[in-house]
């Protein structure tokens, strides 16, 4: 097969330095459990139940509830820290 | 979170798993915990949703007891410049449709020379950063955008006024990793004004937003070509439209000044006449107005209103930080019947941002209105309060294109977006 050279059309992808994620100790207790709606229907009630579960069997003690400003826009610092200062573990969703 | 030193899990639906998986990785957590449940997730009952839960319960136990390698995460490999692809000229198009590096359409092949005379147009040197594009967050220098450019078939010429729109999409207003990912028919709208339009042979007139204008189809594919393959807006994986629109193969228009009662629109962006100038905005596609009834300007900003006005409009019910817009191309003969009766381009504003107007309890009847992100105080006004569908008649925007005919065109916006207007240097 005869080729061309072409010139890549994706490019290079901005490097954002790697993560890991943070450990979590299993078996959880007596875990703060924030959750943060991506404002979409039902997201709330399916977070909540499964948060309650971790609630009823003793894993968390505590469950608060945060909301993104719209399911558009991420969201923001102001929002991220306070749920940083108050939550051991966080629940989010892609989902629609 | 996880850079907050919080443990999470995203809860994702399966046709979004795929998308969760891309952002984590994207913003550089590639074992992120993503737990994940059938979809959908809107319009379930709650007996569903408790079965939901009891079987995610268990993926995000899952989830938790994964134990993260401890390895240094190798990510982001860069890509090869240079590829060697078929010279078949059929053989190359379906090796670019293959490896996901073209919308379909047939594409010319972006060799080294024809990029360097691409790269020549801007004016600017081919490692010139113009922005970094989500969601892939691939790196747009001036060479990359005229790879993308010389795909879609542009002129050298067309370089000045596509960086400029690059440029224009990355501010953050514009809000563009929101665009490329939402479930919106969403895509940018590039206006060109000025007198460069003319000089590009850009088509203002008779079918101002279809066929048959070279330039006006190649710099909006480019706008596309950018954003699928610099910024990985790819449908069914970074790209979660629901059913796509053709305005995502191309969308650009020539403002049609001269046609215009009140001069051009960049001069309500502070921009003197004459300028040569972008406007990025995202909408979805025209909404035709047909009114073949009235000959005066509040008789067909009536029917304007009522397009404008549908319950299944995003602007309604989002907004970036409180702001959104909508968007008015009057048709030439609308508009000389709208400045033949004296009216002027805020007047036109300030009639349709009341007319457009809907009660209350309307909006309650479907759209995303649980989902609204509006003053906390529309939310405790009576049923029959009228609500606005944007916070201030400033923000509907209203400009002339097309030819010959009794017709206009509405654009709703995304909602959460603003659009941006920027002068194209050294034109």
């Amino acid at each position: 097969m005869t080729t061309i050279e072409v010139l890549d059309p994706a490019g290079q992808i901005h490097k954002v330095a790697a993560l890991q994620c943070n450990p979590v100790a299993m078996p959880l207790q007596g875990c703060r459990l924030g959750i943060l709606d991506n404002s979409k229907p039902n997201f709330k009630r399916l977070a909540t139940l499964v948060a309650e579960r971790f609630r009823d069997n003793g894993s968390a003690v505590d469950i608060a509830y945060y909301r993104k400003e719209n399911p558009a826009v991420g969201a923001g610092d102001e929002l991220l820290d306070r749920i940083a200062r108050s939550a051991d573990l966080v629940f989010t969703g892609s989902a629609d | 979170m996880e850079r907050r030193g919080v443990a999470a899990v995203v809860l994702a639906s399966s046709a979004f798993y795929p998308k969760a998986l891309h952002d984590c990785r994207t913003l550089g957590l590639p074992d992120a915990r993503i737990a994940e449940f059938t979809h959908p997730l809107g319009g379930l009952s709650d007996g569903q949703l408790v079965e939901r839960a009891a079987k995610l319960y268990d993926n995000v136990l899952r989830q938790l007891k994964k134990v993260p390698p401890q390895r240094p995460v190798e990510m982001h490999s860069a890509s090869a410049d240079r590829l060697l692809a078929p010279a078949d000229p059929a053989e190359l198009q379906l090796w670019f449709f293959e490896r996901h590096l073209s919308d379909g359409f047939p594409v010319i092949a972006p060799t080294a020379a024809a990029v360097a005379d691409m790269v020549k147009g801007s004016r600017r040197s081919s490692g010139d950063l113009v922005g970094i594009v989500p969601p892939r967050l691939g790196v747009a220098t001036v060479e990359q955008i005229a790879i993308n450019a010389v795909m879609a078939g542009c002129r050298p010429q067309h370089m000045p006024v596509l960086i400029t729109a690059v440029e224009a999409m990355l501010e953050p207003r514009f809000n563009l990793a929101s665009l490329q990912a939402t479930t919106h028919p969403v895509a940018p709208l590039l206006i060109v004004h000025g007198p460069i339009s003319k000089e590009l042979g850009m088509n203002a007139g008779a079918g101002a937003f279809g066929p048959g204008s070279m330039a006006n189809a190649v710099m909006g594919r480019a706008i596309r070509l950018v954003l699928w393959n610099i910024g990985g807006g790819l449908p069914g994986s970074a790209d979660r439209s629901t059913q796509g629109s053709p305005s995502k193969y191309s969308y650009c228009i020539a403002e049609n000044i001269d046609a215009s009662p009140w001069g051009s629109f960049i001069t309500d962006r502070g921009l003197p006449q004459g300028s040569n100038a972008v406007t990025v905005f995202g909408c979805e596609p025209p909404h035709n107005v047909n009114d073949h009834e009235h000959g005066d300007a509040e008789g067909i900003l009536h029917v304007a209103a009522d397009v404008l006005r549908a319950l299944g409009n995003n602007t309604w019910f989002i907004a970036w930080h409180g702001q959104k817009e909508l968007m008015v191309v009057l048709g030439p003969e609308h508009a000389a019947s709208i400045g033949n009766s004296g009216w002027s381009r805020p007047q036109v504003r300030e009639y349709l941002f009341s007319a457009v107007a809907r009660r209350r309890d309307e909006l309650a009847s479907g759209g995303m209105y649980h989902m609204r992100d509006w003053p906390p105080a529309l939310n405790m006004l009576p049923a029959d309060a009228l609500v606005p569908m944007v916070p201030s008649a400033d923000d509907i925007l209203v400009l002339v294109a097309g030819g010959a005919g009794k017709h206009s065109a509405v654009l709703p916006s995304f909602g959460a977006t603003v659009s941006v207007s920027r002068e194209i240097p050294g034109v």
